[in-house]
């Protein structure tokens, strides 16, 4: 059994590998734990024997007895509590694994991992013993050994899921939340490395509510650690390869989409936009999930991107996501456009600018049904402009709404006010009718002379085109 | 970059050496995206191959058991019906026989004068009882006449009795019926337009058929399968 597509894992750390540096040549009494009966003499010589200064010739060494060599190394980690032989060992796997100019790197973890086969405890939990330790170095070290164990395990291995989320949660509890950022940049990059592997997304989701927070918050905050930012929202998009975990993601996260939205619109760098935007990509690509495609359009999200697109992308995934994310949103907005939505928002009298209101083609469609009922409809939009047939009355009721309301009552003039232009436009019939009924004609002028500067416009282009028709009925 | 004092020849390398890192760096991170969504792709393509193919050997699997269950109930019903159609077939055999002996028999009937003379005439009363006809021709075979001439009267005789009336018999002796024939009477009217059957062959015929359904329940016992009686 080998290590299966192998791209190595590096950490890119200068605090991590100045804590390690020195390991490597502090001595270990290895004969004096012998002597003290703490290990036995196979055990003591083995160790001995690794303890030659140059990598390749460790490496050298435990290839020429690899189940040896991977036995006792675990059965030392097993039974000796010292520190000082612990960072020793602990540092071997690492070193033997990471170091650039060997031949034969994977050796060791190779042979650690074919004892999985003898003992399906082996090598993990081993190593996993030492992940709440005291001592900070041997905490990063056995959970980089533990990572680098876990990646690349075949996918036949069995793994305990409390192996991967005791891992999981020293990352994200721990290492996360440090104060000492060093620590924090180093958990992201373990973390990310533990994602790419489906069947651990599943069991980190499944603890999300205390593994998810610490990692979100990162994207939050404004840092300016570009890598940190990177490594954060790789580990998410990651994530969001998952089904359950897209749909489910901004479900109880719900300002992810807007945090997103606006990763990529304003980030600077291309691989920020270009993880943000895959990841949005991810969120849409759930069929029949029309909430969140609500909350994209709520979000403004077709503006945004028609401009991103607009934009010179060296990057063809990007641009391939931007065009997705663009044409489901754009057969979204046709799918809303319905007269049931306008109706049910007269009906609320909660009135925003939603897909029906500035679609050309809703207008052309739906305008009859506006003249129904001797122009019903018509009338009770014009209706909802006034609080009151009374002037004062109204500016009276208007000052007794609460703030919240006062905005929702102008952005409903602002809109039926358009609506009403859009029905004239379209329904030259409707100009008759007002005419028959002044008092309504007057309501909308009126609106011209309101201090809201959106309802300002939105009267003066309906009157305008009230006008512009009058004059060619 | 104006301000700065001309960098020297290390420096520059220096400089050309973090770029070349630099940018190796976003290439292997952009290279690890790459390969990160191939192989997520690649997962959901295989599941959904997968899946398909399970569902086409499913409906494939279940198309052949369906032939399969379909080929077995026609031949199942097949060699019923075949099993049914060869006993049937013996058991008409077997009746079919039984007519035959009987047939036989028959024949032998009216070579024993003592039994045959009162059957004839029952036979010939009978006849007459359903013509009821005043006038009444009759055939019978040629060695039958002398027989025949014996019980005339004593038919006659009968027959006023239980009809009320006379009847005149008479003999056809242009006609005779089929020396072939094991025996009986053909009592024909006046006007030769309605013949009554009464030879022995008829009345075997006749008691085939109503006696058949008896013969049949006492040599087969009762039909499993048969739902009405009336």
């Amino acid at each position: 059994m080998t290590i299966e597509s192998y791209s190595k894992f590096v950490i890119d750390s200068p605090f991590f590998e100045s804590l390690t540096k020195p390991i490597s040549s502090r001595p270990v009494p290895w004969e004096g734990y012998a002597r003290s009966n703490q290990l036995s003499i196979d055990e003591a010589d083995s160790m001995k024997k690794l303890d030659i200064q140059e990598i390749q010739e460790k490496i050298d060494t435990i290839d020429s007895n690899v189940a040896l060599y991977s036995t006792k190394v675990l059965a030392v980690l097993n039974k000796l509590d010292r520190n000082d032989a612990i960072e020793n060992l602990l540092d071997l796997i690492a070193k033997t694994y990471t170091d650039n100019n060997t031949r034969g790197p994977l050796v060791l973890l190779n042979g650690l991992l074919e004892l999985n086969n003898i003992d399906s405890s082996l090598p993990f939990n081993t190593i996993a013993k030492f992940l709440d330790n005291q001592n900070e170095t041997i905490q990063m070290l056995s959970s980089y050994d533990l990572t680098i164990l876990l990646i690349s395990a075949p996918k036949s291995m069995r793994i305990s899921n409390d192996i991967v989320s005791n891992l999981f949660q020293l990352i994200t509890t721990q290492f996360l939340v440090s104060e000492n950022k060093n620590l924090v940049f180093f958990g992201i990059q373990l973390l990310k490395e533990l994602l790419s592997i489906s069947s651990f997304r599943h069991i980190f989701w499944s603890f999300q509510s205390n593994f998810f927070p610490p990692l979100y918050k990162l994207l939050n905050q404004n840092s300016t650690d570009l890598q940190l930012r990177y490594y954060t929202l790789l580990s998410i998009w990651l994530l969001s390869f998952n089904k359950e975990i897209s749909i489910k993601l901004p479900e109880l996260y719900k300002d992810i989409i807007a945090k997103y939205l606006s990763l990529s619109k304003d980030s600077v760098k291309e691989k920020i936009v270009r993880l943000a935007v895959s990841t949005l990509a991810n969120f849409i690509s759930i069929p029949k999930n029309e909430n969140i495609i609500k909350v994209f359009l709520y979000e403004k999200a077709v503006d945004i991107f028609n401009q991103l697109i607009e934009r010179k992308w060296a990057d063809d995934e990007l641009k391939q996501d931007l065009s997705l994310i663009l044409t489901t949103l754009n057969d979204a907005v046709v799918n809303l456009t319905t007269f049931d939505q306008y109706e049910i928002e007269l009906s609320k009298e909660q009135f925003n600018w939603s897909p029906p209101h500035k679609s050309e083609e809703f207008w052309i469609e739906n305008v009859t049904k506006f003249k129904e009922n001797n122009f019903k409809i018509f009338v009770q939009l014009i209706k909802l402009l006034q609080l009151s047939e009374d002037e004062q009355d109204a500016i009276f009721i208007f000052e007794s709404l609460s703030k919240e309301q006062q905005q929702q009552f102008t952005l409903n003039q602002a809109i039926i006010c358009h609506d009403l232009g859009m029905v004239v436009k379209h329904l030259p019939e409707s100009i008759k009718f007002l005419e028959k009924n002044p008092s309504l004609k007057y309501t909308i002028m009126n609106l011209m002379n309101s201090q809201n500067a959106d309802v300002k416009y939105e009267a003066l282009r309906t009157t305008q085109i009230l006008v512009s028709h009058s004059f060619t009925v | 970059m104006s301000g700065r004092s001309p960098l020297s020849d290390n420096q520059v390398a220096d400089e050309l050496k973090k770029m070349e890192t630099f940018i190796k760096k976003e290439a292997d991170e952009k290279a690890k995206e790459i390969r990160l969504k191939a192989e997520e792709e690649y997962e959901i393509e295989k599941a959904s191959i997968v899946r398909a193919e399970i569902n086409s050997i499913d409906s494939l699997y279940e198309s052949k058991f369906k032939k399969a269950a379909l080929a077995q109930q026609i031949t199942k019903s097949t060699i019923a019906n075949k099993t049914r159609l060869k006993i049937l077939a013996a058991r008409e055999q077997t009746l079919d026989k039984i007519f035959e002996e009987a047939e036989e028999k028959l024949k032998k009937i009216s070579q024993d004068k003592k039994t045959y003379k009162p059957i004839l005439k029952s036979l010939l009363e009978e006849g007459l009882l359903s013509l009821l006809e005043k006038k009444v021709t009759i055939r019978v075979r040629k060695n039958d006449v002398s027989a025949a001439k014996e019980i005339i009267d004593e038919a006659r005789k009968d027959f006023e009795a239980k009809a009320g009336f006379a009847v005149d018999v008479s003999i056809d002796e242009s006609n005779y019926l089929s020396s072939e024939i094991a025996g009986g009477v053909v009592v024909i009217n006046s006007t030769g337009k309605i013949e009554v059957n009464n030879t022995l062959e008829e009345r075997l015929k006749l008691l085939s058929e109503t006696a058949l359904p008896g013969i049949r329940l006492e040599l087969f016992g009762p039909s499993k399968s048969r739902k009405f009686f009336d």
